[in-house]
C-alpha cells in the first residue's frame, strides 16, 4: 500500500521535474533569441553544467549469470513493464570529462518460460519445505518499479558522444517475482527420490515477491548521441551486482542478477554563460 | 566526423547488446542425466501362460518411487527359462547383485553421471490363497500398524502384507512435511469399538496445498495401491483401487461413527447450509479388459466403471445417519450386476476393492475440514451369506 503512494509521489515529481525543464528550455530559448537581437554577445561560453530528460524501453531480465547448465532451452521471452524515464544532470571540466547524476523511474521485468532439466529447488511455506530436482517448464514473470539513482563518470568523446560508466544504486518499490512449474515432474530431495508428476494441465504456482530485496546496486554503461538542437538517442545497460534474493534464500539456488538494457530518446540542455559587451554605451 | 561518430554509437550499441546477449542467454551444453529408474520390466517366456495368471503381468511398469517389485506367477514356474528385460532412464546401466534366474533378483543400477545408484528387488511369489467355494469370512481389526520407513505417517498391515491397505497419506506428506503421524488424514484412532480403530480426517493441505489447487486432503483408506508421482498431477489417478481376489463376496460390515467438520466448502468456497457425509464402497470387477490388458479401478471410476460385476455402496440416506458418539454397524450386501466366472475367478482375474472415506466429494476437493470418520471391525462374507 505504502510502495503505491511512494511511486505515485515519485511519478509526480519526475512529472514536474520535466515540466520545469520544458519550460526552462523556452526560457533559455528566449533568452538566446534577446542576445541574438542584440548583437551585442561576445561570449557564449558553456558553464559545464548541463541537465536533462531521458525516456525509454527497457529489455532484460533477472538471470544466473553465466547461465547454468540446468537451463535447456529459453521457449518464450518478453519484457514485462519495460519503461524508464530519467531527470538528469552533469557537470564536465573542460568540455571533456566530468560527472553524472541521475533519478530514474524504471519498470524493469521480464516474461520468460524455460525448459530445465535437474534444476535444484526449495520451497518452503509456512513451515513446510519441499525440495528436489525439478525438470519441467519452469515460467517466471518478475517486475521491479524502482528508482535507480546513478552516479557516473562522463567522458565527451566528441561533440556528439558522450560515454557514461559507473554504479547505480536501486530502491525497489514494487516487487514481483511469480510464476508457475508444469510439464515436468520433481524428484523429491534427490534425483533418485520419489517423482512427482506435473503434466496433463496441473501446476504448481509460486510467489516469491516478498523474497525480493528492497534495495540494490550495480554498475552502467551509457552511451548519449546528440542528433540536434538538444534532442538525442541514449543506450544504457545495467548489471546488478547482488543477486535480487538473500543468500539463505533456497528455493532458487542460483544467484539471481538484474540484468537491464534500455534504450530511448534524450532531450538535454546545456547552461552558457552569456557575457555582453557595450552596456556601458546605453547608459 | 558526425558519420565516423555515429559508427561508433552503433558499434558501442551493439557491443553492449552483445555483451547482454553473452551474459544471459548461452545455453550450456546438456548434463548427462542424474535419474536411474528401472522405468518398466517385461518378462519372457516361452508359454506366458504357464508363468503368469494374467499375460498382463508380463509387463511391469514400475511406480518411480518402488524399489521393490513384487510378481505373482504360478506354483509351478521355472525361473530358468525365464528372459528379463529392464527399460531404465536413459544412460543409466544396471548389473545384477544377485544370481540371474531365481526367485528373487537383486539389480543395482547406475545413473549416467554415475553420481546416484539405486538397488531394486524383484521377487517372484506364489499366492498363498487357494480358491475355495466355501463360506470364508474376512475380518480386518486395524490392529497391526506401523509408521512408514521415513516415520511419518501410519501404515496398516493384512496378517504381515504391508501393501494390501493404501491411503492418501504418503501424498499429503508432500503438501505438510512437518505434520506429525496424527495430524495426517488417515490415522490411529486408539478409542476403537474393540482395540484400535482407524480414523480418516478431512484436512487442510495449507500453502503448499493452495499452490497445485488441492486445498484439502480427505482421509481415505482403500485397499490398492497410492501412486504418488500422479497426487498432485490428478489425485483420481493415484487412487488405485483393488487386489486379484478368488471369493464371491456377499456381505459387508463394519462399525462407523462420523462427525462432520464445521464448514463445508466447495474448493475453497465456503457452502453454507451444506453438511458434508462419508462414503463408503467395496466392488468386485475384472481386472483384464477383452484385450487381455490389466485394468484397475481408480479415484474416478471406482463406482462406475463397465467391469464392475459385484457392488456394496453405503447410501447417501445411511452415510448422513451415522452418529457422532455412539458405534453403528453398517451392512451391506452385495449387489450382482452379472454371473462370475469360475475360470477367471480362480485365475486371479477379479479384483476386490474397498474404499472409505472421510468426505464424500473429497476426490474433488470438497468437504469440511474436521470431518472424521472412524472405522473398526470390518468383516467381509465370502462365498455363501450369513
Amino acid at each position: 500500500m505504502n510502495n503505491k503512494y511512494i511511486k505515485i509521489i515519485f511519478l509526480v515529481a519526475t512529472l514536474l521535474i520535466s515540466t520545469f525543464s520544458a519550460s526552462a528550455e523556452k526560457e533559455s530559448g528566449s533568452s538566446e533569441a534577446q542576445s541574438q537581437d542584440s548583437i551585442n554577445v561576445v561570449s557564449n561560453d558553456w558553464t559545464g553544467w548541463g541537465y536533462g530528460y531521458r525516456l525509454g524501453f527497457t529489455i532484460g531480465g533477472i538471470t544466473p549469470v553465466p547461465l547454468p547448465a540446468e537451463v535447456r532451452e529459453m521457449m518464450t521471452f518478453s519484457p514485462n513493464g519495460a519503461f524508464m524515464q530519467e531527470v538528469y544532470g552533469y557537470k564536465l571540466f573542460k568540455e571533456k570529462f566530468g560527472f553524472y547524476f541521475g533519478e530514474r523511474l524504471a519498470i524493469e521485468g521480464m516474461n520468460v518460460e524455460a525448459r530445465v532439466k535437474n534444476y535444484h529447488m526449495s520451497i518452503e511455506q509456512g513451515g513446510d519445505y519441499i525440495s528436489g530436482y525439478f525438470t519441467g517448464v519452469d515460467k517466471t514473470e518478475a517486475k521491479l518499479i524502482s528508482v535507480k539513482i546513478p552516479l557516473e563518470f562522463m567522458a565527451r568523446i566528441n561533440s556528439r558522444l558522450d560515454l557514461r560508466v559507473g554504479p547505480y544504486i536501486q530502491i525497489n518499490l514494487h516487487r514481483e517475482f511469480k510464476g508457475e512449474v508444469y510439464d515436468g515432474y520433481l524428484r523429491e530431495n534427490t534425483p533418485v527420490g520419489q517423482k512427482i508428476v506435473f503434466s496433463d494441465g496441473s501446476t504448481a504456482t509460486y510467489d516469491f515477491s516478498e523474497d525480493v530485496k528492497k534495495a540494490g546496486f550495480g554498475a552502467e554503461v551509457a552511451a548519449d548521441f546528440q542528433i540536434k538542437n538538444g534532442f538525442g538517442i541514449f543506450a544504457n545497460l545495467d548489471y546488478g551486482f547482488r543477486s535480487v534474493f538473500p543468500d539463505d534464500f533456497e528455493t532458487i539456488s542460483f544467484k539471481m542478477y538484474p540484468i537491464f538494457f534500455s534504450l530511448g530518446l534524450s532531450y538535454r540542455i546545456e547552461l552558457k554563460r552569456i557575457i555582453i559587451v557595450g552596456l556601458k554605451d546605453k547608459f | 566526423m558526425a558519420k565516423t561518430t555515429i559508427k561508433h554509437f552503433w558499434r558501442f550499441i551493439v557491443m553492449l547488446g552483445l555483451f547482454a546477449l553473452g551474459a544471459s542467454s548461452c545455453v550450456k551444453d546438456e548434463l548427462p542425466n542424474s535419474e536411474c529408474d528401472i522405468e518398466k520390466i517385461i518378462i519372457h517366456y516361452p508359454t506366458p501362460d504357464s508363468l503368469f495368471y494374467r499375460l498382463s503381468d508380463s509387463i511391469i511398469i514400475v511406480p518411480p518411487a518402488d524399489n521393490e517389485i513384487k510378481i505373482e506367477v504360478r506354483p509351478d514356474a521355472d525361473f530358468s527359462l525365464m528372459r528379463i528385460e529392464y527399460v531404465l532412464t536413459d544412460g543409466a546401466s544396471f548389473n545384477n547383485i544377485s544370481e540371474y534366474k531365481s526367485d528373487e533378483i537383486k539389480i543395482r543400477t547406475t545413473s549416467e553421471d554415475g553420481k546416484w545408484n539405486r538397488i531394486y528387488t524383484i521377487s517372484f511369489s506364489v499366492p498363498n490363497e487357494s480358491f475355495t467355494v466355501e463360506k470364508r469370512i474376512f475380518e480386518f481389526n486395524f490392529e497391526d500398524h506401523r509408521l512408514d520407513d521415513g516415520g511419518k505417517y501410519s501404515i496398516w498391515l493384512n496378517n504381515d502384507d504391508v501393501d494390501y491397505w493404501a491411503s492418501g497419506n504418503p501424498g499429503f506428506k508432500l503438501s505438510k512435511s512437518t505434520a506429525k503421524p496424527d495430524e495426517y488424514p488417515t490415522i490411529v484412532d486408539e478409542n476403537g469399538y474393540a482395540g484400535d480403530a482407524v480414523a480418516l480426517v478431512t484436512r487442510s493441505t495449507g500453502l503448499f496445498g493452495e499452490m497445485v489447487g488441492m486445498p484439502i486432503a480427505a482421509g481415505n483408506l482403500f485397499v490398492g495401491s497410492f501412486d504418488v508421482s500422479q497426487a498432485l498431477k490428478d489425485a483420481m489417478a493415484a487412487t488405485l483401487f483393488g487386489k486379484p481376489f478368488m471369493y464371491r463376496p456377499m456381505r459387508i460390515k463394519f462399525m462407523a461413527k462420523y462427525k462432520p467438520g464445521d464448514k463445508y466448502k466447495r474448493k475453497s468456497t465456503e457452502v453454507s447450509g451444506m453438511v458434508d457425509y462419508p462414503d463408503m464402497y467395496a466392488v468386485l470387477y475384472k481386472n483384464t479388459d477383452a484385450d487381455g490388458n490389466s485394468v484397475t479401478l481408480r479415484g474416478d471410476d471406482g463406482k462406475t466403471n463397465p467391469n464392475i460385476v459385484a457392488r456394496a455402496f453405503l447410501s447417501e440416506t445411511e452415510a448422513k445417519k451415522i452418529p457422532a458418539d455412539k458405534w453403528t454397524e453398517i451392512n451391506i450386501p452385495f449387489e450382482y450386476l452379472e454371473e462370475i466366472d469360475e475360470t477367471r475367478l480362480e485365475n486371479r482375474g477379479y479384483s476386490f476393492a474397498m474404499v472409505f472415506t472421510s468426505s464424500f466429494a473429497g476426490g474433488e476437493f470438497s468437504g469440511a475440514v474436521g470431518s472424521t470418520f472412524t472405522i473398526d471391525e470390518v468383516r467381509l462374507i465370502c462365498n455363501e451369506d450369513e
